[in-house]
């Protein structure tokens, strides 16, 4: 099938025999909604243009509309335009899933019915611009399934919520969580080696995209190995040996370069070990070993010798 | 879990440089595998170094369900463990081999006492027994033996009668192969002994019942396939006991073994499984009583080279000549419980119904005609119906225990 570019971007142009035969099934599913022909190939068109770069091949091309999720792209696209028994179809299929997966990410039944029926309002396009109604539904493109794509639509609005939350928390819920006079975000008292921090970032840049998200997930965001597992279809064992494996090859790696910019093998180590945090815990039990120490020893015994 | 310097996650933390956040579609078909390799690679890249996306991503995952598989490897945490795995496995086949190691030496015992031994050890035809004493032994109250306990002869290629079993001990060919005759102790010993005596308590039940069923079968081989069921539970039992009732030609014990090995379908031509099971139950639980009471229950019967009938009381350690005719020449018996029939040139018949102390001569006659052929064959499965088989390819039967005889070519 010859690529048809416009702009830059691909559309669905000719038109696959697969695609014209799962179009016409399609049809025969949806002809209840009312979707002409003419109305999906506008909507794959859209799609192709949104997602598919102009040096797309032809194969990858008929891959991409193959695994688009037609049958729900129609649904959706038949409700954002208001077609009664679309919703009527949504609504059987989607409404409860709505709600229980509010209830899931919510952890909270009034939080979850509020983050449900936000989002409820927002797929039923309560706006309108131009005399026409705006429907969330109308953004989704059918790349994963509609329950999928609303499960993720609901997360979004939900940390959306929650960071907002968290920027409008009122000074006397700060003081009661203890924040109030919270120090802002510590600066290394003694600046680091640049050659560490350059070594450091080579090693970064040198791991796969994967590997460093399952670096931040674990580390930073401080993931379990099960959820990380779950987003990447993996073993959590999986994660776990890629963990220490990173680990080593980072630590590897670092050491490596700095050793070639000139630091001997135990300078190297001593700065990859170097940490502000543990220099002040040193710091403070050295003090409270000084604390032990008898209180002012000489001047006890200058008075005890001016007694006498 | 190996930590990562603190550099690393402070240097990660600071290149967060994320860019466009992709769309929910991207994001749903990320979780969901949808996407192709490129794409993959881009909303990965994205993820990598935006902690929003990421915080999205792990919400929106659909609510954990354990897969089967998963389930056994969480909740067996041990056998996470390559090592334990295969620790638990070989202690699994060390205690399966100790188990069958087990198995097969109480079967070995069980076997222990068998008459193969007798077989092994039959004597010379010119050690002779007391015939009397054993013949006022044998006319002793056996109520469970002459219940269950026939005989009957099967013949070799030869023409002559070499193997004598129980009528009801139709061994089968399995039965036969199995009891093949082993380099066993001749004499058993007195745990094994307690042993059978243990077994016969065990086996009472089942031999009562067995009674019961066998006692229609004896008739006709019509309930043959309801106790061939059973047949199989005791099948250990029943090698023991078919090859207890097996006999051996005088002198030629060693022959005749060779002769079962080589030709075990010749051995199950002398009947069918379901009999065999049955009687040899029988005759071993009687066997080791009476040889406890110092008794020998069971004579075999054989025809010499010479052509005269012969007996043992001893389990065939020794064979003692009955004095029929010293003219005719016997080439086929046939033996059930007390009741003999023998056979042998110029359609010569006898018959014995009190395990050989009287005989009576029978001329099998059709239309008139006597049976004037050699007798080279005698089948009877119970004491009325018999068949012979003649040098004349004729077939004589019986249904009345010889007084009416039908004659087919």
């Amino acid at each position: 099938m010859p690529a048809t570019a416009q702009n830059g971007v691909q559309s669905v142009g000719v038109i696959s025999p697969e695609l014209e035969s799962r179009m016409a099934e399609l049809q025969l599913k949806t002809q209840e909604y009312g979707l002409a022909r003419e109305e999906l190939v506008t909507i794959l068109n859209e799609v192709g243009a949104k997602y598919l770069p102009p040096e797309t091949s032809e194969r990858e091309r008929d891959e991409f509309f193959a695994n688009l999720r037609l049958e729900e792209l129609a649904l959706a696209r038949a409700c954002a335009a208001g077609h009664e028994r679309a919703w009527e179809i949504f609504m059987l299929r989607y409404r409860e899933k709505l709600y229980d997966i509010a209830a899931y990410i919510a952890k909270e039944s009034s939080a979850a019915r509020e983050l449900a029926d936000s989002l409820y309002a927002d797929l039923f396009g309560t706006s309108t611009r131009e005399g026409k109604r705006i429907s969330k539904l109308t953004s989704y493109m059918g790349r994963g399934s509609l329950e999928g794509w609303l499960r993720t639509v609901l997360a979004q609005e939900y940390v959306n919520r929650y960071r907002k939350q968290r920027r409008l928390v009122s000074l006397d819920e700060e003081s009661e969580a203890g924040v109030q006079f919270a120090a802002a975000d510590e600066e290394p008292a003694i600046p680091r080696d640049t050659r560490l921090e350059a070594a450091t970032d080579q090693a970064l840049a040198l791991l796969p995209a994967e590997d460093r998200f399952v670096l931040a997930s674990y580390h930073l965001d401080r993931r379990t190995l099960a959820e990380i597992a779950r987003t990447l279809r993996v073993h959590e064992s999986t994660i776990s040996r890629r963990l220490n494996k990173l680990a080593k090859t980072l630590r590897k790696q670092i050491l490596s370069t700095l050793r070639r910019q000139g630091m001997s093998r135990r300078q190297a180590e001593e700065a990859l070990q170097v940490d502000v945090r543990d220099l002040r815990l040193n710091i403070r039990a050295s003090l409270a070993q000084e604390a032990n120490a008898k209180p002012f020893p000489d001047k006890k015994a200058e008075a005890q010798a001016g007694e006498g | 879990m190996i930590d990562v310097p603190k550099i690393v996650l402070g240097r990660l933390r600071k290149a967060a440089n994320p860019g466009d956040h992709p769309d929910a579609d991207l994001l749903t078909a990320f979780a969901e595998q949808a996407l192709a390799k490129r794409e993959r690679l881009q909303v990965i890249e994205h993820l990598s170094q935006c902690s929003e996306c990421r915080e999205i991503v792990s919400v929106a995952q659909p609510e954990m369900t354990e897969k089967p598989g998963s389930f056994r490897l969480m909740k067996f945490s041990l056998l996470r463990s390559p090592i334990l795995r295969w620790s638990m496995l070989a202690v699994c086949a060390v205690v399966l081999a100790t188990v069958t190691t087990r198995h097969f030496s109480q079967q070995k015992s069980a076997t222990f006492f068998t008459p193969e031994a007798r077989v092994s050890t039959a004597p010379q035809t010119s050690q002779q027994e007391t015939y009397d004493g054993f013949v006022a032994k044998l006319e002793s109250p056996r109520p469970k033996t002459e219940s269950a306990l026939s005989h009957r002869t099967a013949k070799q290629s030869s023409g002559r009668t070499v193997t004598h079993s129980t009528a009801l001990a139709v061994a089968d060919e399995k039965s036969k192969k199995d009891s093949l005759p082993r380099a066993v102790p001749a004499a058993p010993s007195p745990t094994l002994l307690s042993k059978l005596s243990d077994r016969e308590r065990r086996d009472q039940d089942a031999r009562d019942a067995l009674h019961g069923s066998v006692g229609k079968s004896v008739n006709g081989p019509a309930t043959n396939e309801a106790v061939t069921a059973m047949n199989e539970t005791v099948m250990v039992e029943s090698r023991t006991a078919s090859v207890e009732v097996a006999q051996a030609t005088p002198g030629k014990a060693k022959e005749e073994k060779a002769s079962r090995m080589k030709a075990p379908a010749a051995a199950s031509a002398v009947g069918g499984p379901v009999e065999s099971v049955t009687a040899n139950k029988a005759v071993e639980s009687e066997y080791a009583t009476d040889l406890r009471a110092g008794l020998v229950p069971i004579s075999r019967w054989t025809l010499s080279p010479e052509g005269r009938l012969q007996r043992s009381l001893d389990g065939g350690k020794t064979w003692k000549t009955i004095p029929l005719s010293s003219e005719t020449v016997l080439r086929a018996v046939s033996a059930m419980d007390q009741e003999i029939w023998v056979g042998g040139d110029a359609g010569a018949l006898y018959h014995s119904i009190d395990s050989g102390q009287h005989w009576t001569q029978v001329r099998p006659t059709v239309n008139g005609e006597s049976l004037t052929a050699d007798i080279i064959g005698i089948e009877f499965t119970d004491s009325r119906q018999g068949k012979l088989t003649t040098s004349g390819h004729e077939t004589w039967t019986t249904t009345d225990g010889g007084e009416t005889w039908t004659r087919n070519k």
